[in-house]
């Protein structure tokens, strides 16, 4: 009996705290400067990201176009890699008078896929889903020949990506080996 | 009543960020205008490289097809008639000036209809902006390069559209006419993805952003190697920076860290055009530096930044006439 009242009593002033905040949050509202911009900080940092949360695509969580959360260099890591292409001969080619596109687009594109199918494979541990970074070279094999072969068809300068004969990717990891930035390639793609 | 003496803090607190309306005169919000149009024009003059849209991203996920805008032929026809909106988009609202430089209540009937036009005419190139955005994120990747050009594209339509809706100048946020109500809305919208994207960066990082900025010299190294892949040239950036970032933690700390208050502060700029003209340098120097280290363009970051915050010429204009003040009362 004691016990129920001590809640009623505290419900009841719950219930008058609330009243009593929402004409102050209301007031508070109204004056707040810069309503357009808050906004959008609420529509872009809360409401896109919620709506979103479940996209099969990490990347692509928080993001709709033109709204965004994507926070440029969050996360500094102690390692990163970027993909290059090479000729047969293992001779470096320039990407952008190749296939049109941009050395930074071909990684972010090949990070998601190999994300994807990081989780298809099993880690350490024997379960789904093994970390994207510790996958080997033979691994990342799929991902980057057909990353290859959709660059080289989908070409925006079809006559220049058939001026080779075939086409290698590679992955240079970088990472740091006793306070040193080390640099190593890997074959990751070849079509 | 005797008013308390201000202490010298709060004096140069209300200099800094006191709230003082920018209200723009119409060769201010014409200048703007070009900017605007100009970013959109340049993001836009070309057809597209990509063909699919493999990935669909926002309104290409509801089904919205914009591989259209890779088409040459459907782009011939395209960008001619782009061009003509953004002209008028420029050249528009001028003639409301123009019809309001008597009495001004004459006239609101018609520049009430200008704006409805100015709706209208605005409204092709913030939908091919918008496709142009989806259809580069629908390719498995995601770009932010015209990202702020389309959110400034909205901004303008929005205020737009809600002068008309409010009709009445008397009814626009403090007094503003609709120009300068579209002006303040994309300087609203453009400090918004700054102060999001720190507070993104806090949250992603869970707190240690600062900790780990030293590391941020191997993203240094992984720029320079993709700049090189892009043309084959050596880049001539600062790529000795990235073993210095590692060796001289603390530095890497300072000098990265100073970015991070100047996004998630970036609010204040709205306050005044002294906060406006501050954080439009520093961002505009703080994407300036990345372009250097990390050879990232940010065009059109800086192009709006100089023409919304900064706006050099109001302060030349400024200067120019507060000389020639000060020089007529010292004839005097």
């Amino acid at each position: 009996m004691q016990n129920s009242r001590s809640i009623l009593c505290g419900l009841c002033h719950g219930c008058r705290v609330i009243s009593q905040l929402i004409p102050k949050l209301n007031q508070w509202c109204l004056n707040l400067p810069f309503k357009f911009h808050w906004f959008f900080v609420v529509l872009t940092a809360v409401v896109i990201p919620w709506l979103t949360a479940n996209h099969p695509v990490k990347a692509q969580r928080g993001e709709w176009y033109p709204f965004s959360n994507f926070p440029m260099y969050s996360n500094f890591e102690p390692t990163a890699y970027y993909v290059y292409i090479t000729d047969k001969e293992d001779k470096p080619i320039a990407m952008i008078p190749t296939f049109g596109t941009w050395p930074t687009a071909v990684k972010k594109a090949y990070d998601a896929k190999l994300k994807s199918h990081a989780k298809t494979l099993l880690n350490k541990k024997g379960k789904l889903g093994k970390p994207s970074k510790d996958l080997t070279a033979e691994e990342c094999r799929p991902i980057g020949d057909a990353m290859l072969k959709q660059l080289r068809d989908a070409s925006k300068f079809p006559d220049e990506a058939k001026k080779h004969s075939g086409y290698r990717l590679y992955q240079m990891d970088i990472y740091l080996d006793n306070g040193k930035i080390t640099q190593k390639p890997k074959l990751v793609g070849e079509v | 009543m005797i008013e308390k003496p201000k202490s010298i803090l709060a004096k140069i607190w209300k200099f800094c960020f006191g709230f003082e309306p920018i209200k723009h005169a119409w060769w201010e919000t014409f200048l703007i205008r070009c900017a605007i149009a100009y970013a959109a024009w340049f993001s836009l003059k070309d057809a597209r490289s990509e063909t699919a849209q493999p990935a669909p991203h926002g309104l290409a996920a509801w089904g919205v097809d914009f591989t259209w805008l890779s088409d040459d032929k459907t782009m011939e026809t395209v960008v001619p008639l782009l061009n003509i909106c953004l002209l008028l988009y420029i050249l528009l609202p001028i003639a409301s000036t123009w019809l309001n430089r008597g009495d001004p209540s004459r006239t609101s009937s018609v520049s009430w209809l200008i704006d409805i036009a100015a709706c209208f005419i605005l409204l092709p190139p913030f939908y091919i902006s918008l496709g142009n955005g989806t259809l580069i994120n629908s390719q498995g990747a995601m770009n932010h390069t015209t990202q702020i050009v389309t959110s400034a594209l909205l901004a303008q339509w929005l205020a737009l559209v809600w002068s008309c809706y409010c009709r009445d100048p008397c009814k626009l946020p403090r007094n503003y006419n609709s120009q300068q109500l579209a002006s303040d809305w994309t300087r609203q919208i453009i400090a918004a993805t700054y102060v999001v994207s720190a507070t993104t960066k806090l949250l992603e990082s869970n707190g240690n952003w600062l900790a780990d900025t030293p590391y941020f010299g191997l993203q240094i190294a992984k720029a320079t190697g993709q700049a090189y892949y892009e043309w084959l040239s050596p880049p001539d950036n600062a790529a000795w920076l990235s073993q210095f970032f590692i060796d001289h933690p603390h530095v890497a700390q300072g000098i990265v860290g100073l970015g991070l208050p100047l996004e998630l502060f970036a609010f204040l700029a709205l306050y005044n055009r002294r906060a406006a003209l501050f954080f439009g340098i520093c961002l505009t120097a703080f994407h300036s530096t990345i372009t250097e280290v990390m050879h990232l363009n940010f065009f059109y970051h800086k192009l709006l930044l100089v023409a919304l915050f900064v706006n050099p010429v109001w302060w030349v204009i400024t200067g120019i006439k507060r000389l020639i003040a000060i020089k007529d009362v010292a004839s005097d």
